[in-house]
């Protein structure tokens, strides 16, 4: 991995993120976890759903889950806009989509420039992050993506085999 | 007859020219054929047998042993052709030489080598003991070789069972019998090969004993027939433990005495006490379940040529095909292609089109399978189980040629063991009680297949009991499940009670049924294969079970219909009829339920648009279109807006985070490459009621 001190390689380790917005808020998903980004495309409704479950997509054949990550996070809903793309994100089980507003770039993120995410207590659950990523002056949010995709509301568990 | 033709046959031998010996062989064959000598004719069809099984060079010991045989034929023709029959000597060596011919399928010389000495000194007995075939694979047996050895063994198996059991009822059958002994025959050999000695010692005791039903010896009837389906599931059990393991595995329990039991065989003719007789219903579960690795048989009566194929490889090539499809019908659909003025590339594109639907077809029918060996396996369970609970059963089947797509044939399995297995226990009264109440002592069981409007029906009907509806009101009555006397109830009503999970009648739980977690769970596989089971019974005449199942799990025949707009997808099976009601058919109860009256008949009837919150769409009944499907008691309407057309899509389950809602049974991509949502009418009710 191209590291520009040594000091870094031997200390810390270096992961890649991709970064993306949502609001004016930036968040980080560890790359390996992500398959590819698309447009959006016509998503079908899929009825008795929690409003962040948008429905389904027809990826190449295959049929994915699409997940609205602003009303996940219970942001207001917006306008999708040109910049408005679906990450299809695998977590090893399933691929699943998920909607940001826009996807920004390929960031390296030392391990020593991420900070543990700070509690607020029970009214906030941050399980859902990894770390707060510091690369200059900007402030990233990174996601196990995994956590986010577990649907408590539903009463679904992932069932383990 | 001059010694010309037995010169011939001996250089033959000598120069190891293995068709030329056959030919000889087939032309004495054919001069005794006139003369009736039915023994010698036997060792002829050895010879022959023998010679054709021959692969690569004979050895040396093998040479010996077919100019042995040579030596005992010429004496013996002569005879008669004198009108002399074979004399005790001349038997006893016919049978020395036909059980060295089978012998010589070892690949130890030595031990062959014993054999022929001893029986050209005309001293041995009769059956010589093989001593094991030493291993060089003193270790665990190469895992290469295994999967290969399992999937040809248990071909083995199956196809003995099958003989087997044609064999009980037909014991002098001839061709079933050489069946039966070819396959252990194989077994044996294969075993010896790999190194696994107690299979293969199982294998040869058993073909032992057939060797003698083959001779006239014993007939394969009652407790010789039952030795040999037991060393049959025994072997099963060790082929398939091999599975999970390539060690040489331990003897199962009971091992040492079905050796000796086979050894001892001629005590068999003594009446066996019934604890002899163990019937495993564990294992009999095992071997339903189980699936061999392959597609089909490589051997059927048509003589067709099949090869195996890894299912794994064939769901590819289906997939890729139902893609092609899809892809096809994207395309199709754009406007470039259907407003083109450009004749060749309509024209192309057609052909085009043509070429994929006939490749459809046929990827379709590669999955195809017969419900012959599951409607094989259901006749070994019945004897079974109607030995465990002595009463007489007799079974029949039909339409065991019928075709359904591989995976129904594996997910029927279970359900069908299921009723057959209550058929048996509550269904069939037993010798005494039929006789009182007027029918033959024997009960009958009878499985049918066929093909009707796309689906596959399997209809299990047994003339036993029947349903009691009095008890089935009563037992729901004290586990609350009704709260009414039950009397208003119709008969299709009260005979889907025993769907509930936990319901059961039974007065006594036997290890066969009765435990009430059937019924339910049977009704739940055969709702996920997208089916539906019917109950028909008359008390004290007998249960006809109905089931109906689309043909293939993967492409379904829909309807596709539009509310407001979006679209959604009806299987046509699920469809009882379509209409547009007239405004006399229509009414409500207490200004909130609304009802269709359809020939008498007052169903509910819901709005597609109400259940799944759709917006825009129409809301009065005369304007749109209503279905009518059947939920679970009872049948109910769906009013949707408009029917867009019917077609066959193919399914895609939409993923676990959506399992839980009733009523979806899964997605399908459209022409359009959009996805319509396929609803589950049968659990759609449930979502309904919950609303």
């Amino acid at each position: 991995m191209g590291s520009k001190n040594s000091n870094d390689n031997i200390t810390s380790k270096i992961n890649k993120y991709l970064t993306f917005k949502l609001d004016k808020e930036e968040y980080g998903l560890e790359i390996l976890k992500v398959r590819e980004i698309i447009g959006l495309i016509d998503i079908t409704r899929v009825p008795k759903m929690p409003n962040f479950i948008k429905g389904v997509i027809n990826l190449r054949g295959r049929v994915l889950p699409v997940i609205d990550l602003r009303l996940k996070f219970k942001f207001e809903s917006v306008q999708n806009t040109e910049e408005t793309c679906i990450i299809i994100v695998d977590t090893g089980e399933i691929l699943t989509g998920i909607i940001v507003d826009k996807v920004q770039e390929v960031l390296d993120i030392s391990e020593e420039n991420i900070e543990n995410a700070p509690e607020f207590g029970i009214n906030l659950n941050t399980d859902f992050i990894l770390g707060i990523g510091k690369v200059k002056s900007r402030i990233i949010i990174i996601l196990d993506i995994i956590k986010v995709l577990t649907f408590e509301e539903i009463g679904m568990l992932k069932t383990v085999n | 007859m001059n010694n010309e033709i037995f010169n011939e046959l001996e250089n033959s031998i000598i120069n190891i020219n293995v068709p030329e010996t056959l030919e000889i062989i087939n032309k004495l064959k054919k001069d005794i054929e006139g003369l009736d000598h039915k023994p010698v004719d036997d060792f002829l069809d050895e010879m022959l047998l023998f010679l054709e099984m021959l692969m690569g060079e004979p050895s040396k010991s093998v040479i010996n042993s077919l100019l042995a045989c040579k030596e005992f034929i010429c004496p013996v023709f002569e005879d008669i052709y004198n009108n002399k029959e074979l004399n005790i000597e001349q038997e006893k060596m016919r049978e020395i030489l036909a059980n060295l011919l089978t012998s010589q399928f070892d690949t130890d010389e030595e031990e062959c080598a014993d054999i022929e000495d001893t029986a050209i000194e005309g001293n041995a007995t009769g059956k010589e003991e093989l001593p094991h075939t030493p291993t060089t694979l003193n270790e665990a047996v190469p895992s290469e070789m295994l999967p290969d050895f399992i999937e040809e063994a248990l071909e083995n198996l199956n196809n003995s069972e099958v003989a087997l059991l044609e064999l009980e009822e037909n014991p002098y059958n001839k061709e079933n019998l050489n069946e039966v002994f070819r396959n252990f025959h194989n077994i044996k050999g294969i075993s010896g090969f790999v190194g696994l000695d107690d299979i293969k010692e199982l294998a040869h005791k058993t073909e032992d004993l057939l060797n003698d039903v083959r001779n006239g010896v014993f007939t394969l009837e009652g407790p010789f027939a039952q030795i040999v389906l037991e060393a049959l599931d025994m072997l099963k059990s060790m082929v398939n433990a091999l599975k999970t393991s390539s060690e040489k595995n331990q003897k199962p329990d009971g091992f040492d005495n079905l050796i000796s039991g086979l050894k001892n065989r001629k005590k068999l003719c003594e009446p066996t006490d019934s604890s002899d007789i163990k019937v495993k219903l564990t294992r009999e579960i095992q071997t339903l379940t189980d699936t061999s690795t392959t597609t089909e048989e490589s051997k059927d009566q048509q003589g067709d040529n099949k090869i195996k194929v890894s299912t794994t490889k064939l769901d590819s090539l289906i997939d890729a095909v139902g893609e092609l499809v899809i892809a096809n019908s994207m395309v199709a659909g754009e406007e470039d292609i259907q407003d083109s003025t450009n004749q060749r590339l309509t024209s192309n594109f057609a052909h085009m089109g043509k070429i994929i639907k006939g490749l459809q077809e046929l990827s379709m029918g590669l999955r195809m399978v017969s419900l012959k060996t599951t409607f094989q396996k259901m006749a070994r369970l019945v004897r079974d189980l109607s030995v465990k609970s002595h009463n007489q059963i007799k079974f029949s089947y039909s339409g065991q040629d019928t075709e359904v797509d591989r995976n129904v044939v594996d997910a029927i399995a279970n359900p069908l063991v299921h009723m057959m297995r209550n058929s048996v226990d509550h269904g069939i009264e037993n010798p005494e009680e039929r006789l009182k109440k007027g029918k033959p002592a024997q009960g009958h069981i009878d499985l049918a297949a066929y093909h009707e409007g796309g689906n596959v029906v399997i209809k299990l009907y047994d003339d036993g009991r029947g349903l009691n509806k009095k008890k089935i009101i009563s037992k729901a009555i004290e586990i609350r499940l009704i709260n009414t006397d039950g009397s208003e109830l119709s008969d299709r009503e009260v005979f889907n009670i025993i769907f509930q999970p936990g319901f059961s009648t039974a007065d006594q739980i036997t290890d066969i049924s009765g435990r009430g977690v059937g019924m339910d769970v049977l009704k739940r596989n055969i709702e996920q294969l997208r089916g539906r089971i019917e109950i028909f019974s008359k008390e004290g005449e007998g249960t006809t079970f109905i089931i109906r199942l689309p043909l293939t799990l993967a492409i379904i025949d829909a309807m596709v219909i539009s509310v407001a707009n979006e679209r959604y997808i009806i299987p046509t099976l699920s469809i009882i009829e379509s209409l547009r009601p007239a405004p006399d058919q229509l009414s409500t109860i207490t200004g909130k339920g609304e009802v269709i009256i359809l020939r008498g008949e007052v169903l509910p009837l819901f709005h597609l648009s109400n259940i799944f919150d759709i917006n825009g769409a129409k809301t009065n009944p005369n304007e749109g279109l209503v279905i009518i499907v059947a939920g679970e008691n009872s049948n109910y309407g769906i009013l949707v807006d408009e029917l867009l057309g019917q077609q066959q899509v193919v399914i895609k389950s939409l993923g676990s985070i959506f399992s839980n809602i009733e009523g979806i049974a899964g997605g399908a991509i459209l022409g359009d490459g959009k996805i319509a949502i396929i609803l589950d009418t049968a659990r759609l009710i449930k979502l309904i009621k919950s609303l």
